[in-house]
């Protein structure tokens, strides 16, 4: 079952001497389960793709859908509970809101939605991100790697079916990028989930089932493998 | 698993309901028409009473200065004036206008301003407000109306759902207890595709599973069929019948193997077997793993080396997951050259144990190795086994939440990584498909 399906996405910024194609008609799909990963130097149009993908930024022509549901016919508000739902972001820059818990922070995007968070399923997921003394803090108490892992946690707490994550290890050394994306591994696995991670780094993109890789707005290739069976 | 708030809801709750927030618009928009009815309303009867009065009164000056001219400049100011005058005079002007009949309880018939003023006030506050009531009504009943059709538009999927195994289309994306349920709703047949995919799953794992075992025990037991032939035959000499029952021997012990790893791997993969992890030293199990193999290593002069940082304790089933790394390091001892090293190692992450398994052997082509966790996949004839091993460690570290990855590099080797998390908790994740 595809979950996302782009179809020819063009993006465009600007106007006449300005213009800039960041996306030329991108064309693909991701099915369940699957966890792929997008890479190219910066400026290929990756993180414009993912925006698209998210539906934070309308594409200037194509439609996306996710989960059978054409995400640009949906309307502003409907699209807003719909990225609550069922799509959750990790950026490169965590993120998090400051003046608020780890656990607050993680619980977030329930409370948004006027929902009373599983008391258990959020301490399991404190607990194998490795934060249990850490739930009471508040970010700028944390190390990078503890604030990507609380930022990894805000976006399982709906488990939605789609985890796009835009450069995560960016801003982390070596050993803590390969524990999140061991993490986002694990997740895909546990939880059936779907998930994007952008990077330019090929060490990164390589854990990855499928490895897309994107120059000057189009995908030139689109690689199948890696250690699963 | 995040659940929906019991406890009573508060206005903001109600609020979000966007049903709710309609109601108010369509109430407050009526409210200002109405308002601003009224006001038009009593604006226009004001200034045709006003007329209608001064006509009247207009009328009664003309004829009370024709049959007394001597008072008619005094005329208009009594009718203008508005004090209220002396109550004995309005008395007198009761006890005349009595005479003629002209008391509170008149026919109002008698005074026709009176009379075309209320016929006309009823008709228009009549059609006016049966016409203001019928469109409110109608507003109203577009807002009450629409949850309806939305209530309609998920019962509709969700029948779709469950007679065809589609997925819910056109969910609703929005605030409030419709929205909520919409996405319960979907959820639930989320859930049901899964289940039923699972289930599908697992069928063809039975089916794969007793092809599988049909297919390996074929070959043994035809050779099998045929040795005990040849011992039946009294030609056959002493020498020779014990040769055969030796191969016998084998091939039996062989099976014996086969059919219960092939077991084993069918029940971690159907869940059929659970886990009894404890809080126990990793490097004991591992220690405990390698046992087995030590004469085995010995035979071929492979030297098996651990490596182990630090101590660490993690939730796991000791007896399974010793199994895996025996499977695990017995294959990378059959891929090494005589005189070569198997390396263990050991290493903590805040969130994981790393746990790599490295041989010296020719390595792994590279086209060979998505396969090499798939049974009976054999991608060369060093190893001894029938391509099980591998497979049954994949399942029993998947099952404990884990991952396997194989890396290999032409000539130098082929290192496996095993990836524990070392925070599980005790019981199985809440997953979407546990029946």
């Amino acid at each position: 079952m595809n979950i996302i399906e782009a179809d020819r996405l063009v993006k465009t910024y600007g106007k006449d001497s300005t213009k800039v194609e960041a996306l030329r008609e991108v064309s693909f799909s991701v099915s369940q389960g699957e966890f792929a990963a997008i890479v190219g130097s910066s400026g290929s149009g990756k993180s414009t793709l993912l925006h698209m993908l998210g539906g934070l930024d309308h594409p200037t022509s194509g439609t996306v859908r996710i989960d059978g549901e054409d995400l640009y016919a949906l309307k502003e508000r409907e699209r807003a509970v719909f990225r609550r739902r069922k799509i959750g972001f990790i950026f490169q820059s965590f993120n998090l809101i400051p003046v608020l818990s780890v656990e607050e922070n993680i619980q977030l995007p329930l409370l948004l939605d006027h929902r009373q968070p599983d008391k258990e399923y959020i301490r399991d997921l404190i607990h194998t991100l490795g934060l249990d003394e850490r739930r009471k803090h508040l970010p700028s108490e944390l190390s990078g790697g503890q604030q990507q892992r609380v930022a990894i946690g805000r976006a399982l707490a709906y488990r939605p079916a789609i985890v796009l994550a835009d450069e995560p290890t960016g801003n982390l050394d070596s050993a803590n990028s390969r524990e999140v994306m061991e993490l986002l591994k694990l997740a895909v696995r546990q939880y059936h989930q779907t998930v994007i991670v952008i990077s330019h780094d090929m060490n990164i993109a390589a854990e990855a089932d499928r490895v897309l890789r994107m120059q000057d707005g189009k995908l030139v290739s689109d690689t199948r493998g890696g250690d699963r069976a | 698993m995040e659940r929906l708030n019991e406890s009573r809801r508060s206005f903001g709750q109600v609020w979000r309901n966007p049903g709710i927030r309609r109601l108010a618009v369509v109430c407050l928009v009526s409210a200002l028409l109405l308002m601003l009815f009224a006001w038009a309303f009593s604006r226009y009867q004001g200034e045709r009473l006003k007329r209608e009065w001064l006509a009247r009164d207009e009328q009664l000056i003309g004829t009370i200065a024709a049959g007394h001219p001597e008072i008619a400049s005094e005329l208009p100011r009594l009718f203008a004036d508005n004090s209220s005058g002396d109550s004995a005079i309005r008395e007198r002007g009761r006890e005349l206008a009595a005479r003629y009949g002209l008391t509170r309880s008149v026919d109002p018939a008698v005074l026709p301003i009176v009379e075309s003023y209320r016929t006309n006030l009823w008709a228009t506050l009549s059609i006016a407000l049966g016409l203001f009531v019928l469109l409110s009504a109608a507003l109203l009943l577009r807002v009450y109306d629409r949850p309806y059709r939305h209530i309609r538009r998920l019962a509709i999927s969700l029948e779709n759902s469950v007679k065809q195994n589609a997925p819910m289309d056109k969910p609703l994306y929005e605030d409030g207890e419709l929205g909520l349920l919409s996405h319960a709703v979907q959820e639930l047949s989320l859930r049901l595709q899964e289940t039923i995919a699972q289930l599908h799953k697992e069928k063809s794992l039975l089916k794969d599973t007793v092809a599988d075992i049909s297919h390996q025990l074929k070959t043994p037991l035809a050779s099998l069929t045929i040795y005990v032939e040849l011992l039946q035959d009294p030609r056959t000499s002493q020498k020779d019948a014990r040769e055969f029952l030796d191969t016998c021997r084998r091939e039996l012990d062989r099976m014996e193997w086969l059919i219960l790893t092939l077991l084993k791997i069918a029940r971690l993969e159907a869940e059929a077997l659970e886990l009894a992890p404890v809080k126990a030293s990793l490097s004991h199990t591992i220690e405990t793993a390698l046992d087995p193999l030590r004469s085995m290593a010995e035979q071929r002069m492979v030297e098996l080396v651990v490596n182990a940082q630090e101590e660490l304790t993690l939730l796991h089933d000791p007896r399974w997951l010793s199994e895996a790394f025996t499977n695990l390091v017995k294959n990378a001892i059959e891929h090494s050259p005589e005189g070569g090293q198997v390396s263990i190692r050991i290493e903590r992450t805040p969130l994981f144990a790393h746990i790599s398994v490295k041989d010296q052997g020719e390595g792994i082509d590279e086209r060979h190795l998505p396969h090499i966790f798939k049974k009976f996949y054999q991608s060369s004839p060093a190893g001894s086994g029938v391509g099980l091993g591998l497979p049954l460690a994949k399942s029993i570290i998947e099952k404990h939440e884990g991952l396997i990855s194989a890396s290999s590099r032409p000539k130098e080797g082929t290192s496996f990584t095993v990836t524990l998390p070392l925070h599980r908790s005790g019981s199985a994740g809440p997953s979407l498909t546990n029946l």
